[in-house]
């Protein structure tokens, strides 16, 4: 396994390795903070695995027993693993076929072996899905076109029509001027100034930005920047799969994860063969600073699950 | 101590309760999914710090803080993760006065909980575990059950390949598919461990 700093230090957190100051920064972390306390899950699934597998080191190895099987809790999870591990290596060791009369356990073993066959590719394991949807896959694809297609097209004509809404009250506003300019060429003075308009969507400054999620272990922070006549910033969220019909976005202050904006309901949008989100705020809600958007996936029974985050940089131009 | 002993006693109303599931939602519904995510982070943490009773920490933490907003009607002062983790410290501080003698420097707390067994289990229990391994995995999904098999196979040096095309092949980002796998394992750890505690 590569040992990036980060993954060395939530390890050394685990065995119990690190000053009391740092064990108090990482305990805070691991309860505070969403995202450290994933990466600290995964990384503890690991090392129980590393341990049971016989690859820790001595020394780590020495740690983890007293740090970690000391405890009921930690008892447990080595067990898990244990058996996890105990149950893949039978498994690919001993694939037996499907018999009347076969003992319980390579009955067991048997059902699961197919899935460990060292020639079988991961498409293949996966064969029994696929065939199955591969009849419907083209008739989804289709009619998935189609629907977009449509849709596409039902954004179109809204759009034009709102375009003439709008050239049409532009039009009744520039007749109003001229009425009340002819009304007032006798030289009075009374007359109150033309109205200003508020400005139509073409003429609104927009910063558009997109956004992939974050990478584990990666330094690189994507920088979205504005200026003080920025009227809306645009974020366009990739998404890695599609598993919800709805999504929520939450744009978080890093420092103290206080939520800075929140958006409604997002529907996703498909873009080729990937979809993604868009949704856009007023930039005065933000200062420079560290920020996080967190993307939730909604369920159709409402429940809302974190898919995602997607960390950045707010610069003020 | 009559108040004292009220206080320990309190237990949240539904309206209550509710009202803090809100809160710890910061205003999105999830369910319930994050009470029970907050939960299994405070028994880490009590676990981490060798508290036998981990689990009654971790609902004392919760109580306390539902208790805290009930009764003052709104928390401000920190986000709600925030917030449980500063009651989870005086939790386990008041924990360690209570399980110390005075004057001890604090390293051997919770001593009954110390255990350095490191013997395997029992051929006995090995087996049941396989078998409600075996169950478990049964009661998933078929793209669940072939993600957590596939994602924890293999030794050191093959594991980060080999995460990494599965993660190609799902179309996720490692730390995603990290975040499902752990999910899918926390699941299948709970229901391992309910079916060879009741079997």
């Amino acid at each position: 396994m590569t040992h990036k700093p980060e993954d060395h230090l939530l390890t050394q957190y685990l065995l119990r390795c690190l000053s009391a100051e740092e064990t108090e920064r990482l305990d805070e972390l691991s309860i505070a903070d969403d995202d450290f306390a994933a990466r600290l899950n995964s990384a503890e699934n690991d090392l129980v695995d590393a341990y049971v597998r016989g690859e820790l080191p001595a020394e780590e190895s020495a740690r983890f027993k007293a740090a970690y099987l000391s405890s009921p809790k930690g008892r447990e999870k080595a067990g898990f693993a244990e058996t996890l591990v105990s149950f893949q290596q039978r498994a690919v060791a001993r694939p037996v076929a499907v018999r009347a009369g076969v003992t319980r356990m390579e009955n067991r073993e048997s059902r699961w072996s197919h899935l460990f066959e060292p020639s079988r590719s991961f498409k293949a394991r996966f064969a029994p899905q696929w065939s199955l949807a591969g009849a419907t896959l083209l008739l989804l694809i289709a009619s998935g076109y189609l629907l977009n297609a449509n849709r596409e097209l039902r954004q179109q004509v809204s759009r034009s029509e709102s375009e003439q809404a709008s050239l049409l009250q532009r039009d009744q506003q520039l007749q109003h001027e001229l009425a009340s300019a002819a009304g007032s060429n006798g030289g009075n003075s009374g007359t109150e100034a033309p109205e200003v308009s508020q400005p139509s969507i073409d003429h609104l400054n927009i910063a558009a930005f997109v956004l992939v999620p974050a990478l584990r272990g990666s330094d690189a922070l994507p920088t979205i920047s504005w200026s003080a006549a920025t009227d809306l910033v645009v974020l366009k969220l990739d998404l890695e799969s599609t598993d919800f019909p709805t999504y929520q976005v939450a744009i978080k202050n890093s420092a103290n994860r206080q939520t800075q904006w929140q958006s409604g309901d997002l529907k996703p949008v498909a873009e080729g063969d990937k979809q993604a989100v868009s949704f856009a705020f007023r930039p005065n809600l933000l200062k420079r600073g560290y920020y996080l958007v967190q993307l939730k996936g909604i369920r159709a029974n409402g429940a809302a699950e974190l898919v995602s985050s997607y960390p950045f940089r707010g610069v003020i131009k | 101590m009559g108040q004292t002993s009220k206080k320990k006693d309190w237990t949240p109303t539904e309206p209550a309760f509710r009202k803090f599931l809100l809160w710890l939602d910061e205003g999105e519904d999830s369910k319930g999914e994050r009470y029970l995510d907050m939960r299994k982070r405070l028994v880490s943490y009590f676990d981490r710090k060798q508290c036998v009773a981990a689990d009654d920490l971790a609902d004392a933490t919760l109580n306390r803080v539902a208790r805290r907003l009930d009764e003052e009607g709104t928390i401000t002062d920190a986000t709600p993760a925030h917030y449980c983790y500063i009651v989870a410290k005086f939790v386990f501080l008041e924990h360690l006065r209570l399980v110390q003698p005075e004057g001890a420097d604090g390293s051997n707390f919770d001593s009954a909980a110390v255990s350095t067994s490191t013997n395997p289990p029992a051929d006995q229990t090995a087996e049941k575990m396989l078998d409600c391994l075996d169950h478990c995995l049964q009661k998933l999904i078929p793209w669940e059950r072939t993600l957590i098999l596939e994602y924890y196979r293999g030794d050191q040096g093959e594991k980060i390949q080999r995460r990494r095309k599965l993660a190609e092949q799902l179309v996720l980002s490692t730390n995603a598919l990290s975040i499902r796998a752990c999910r899918i394992r926390d699941r299948l750890e709970q229901c391992v461990g309910k079916c060879s505690a009741g079997s």
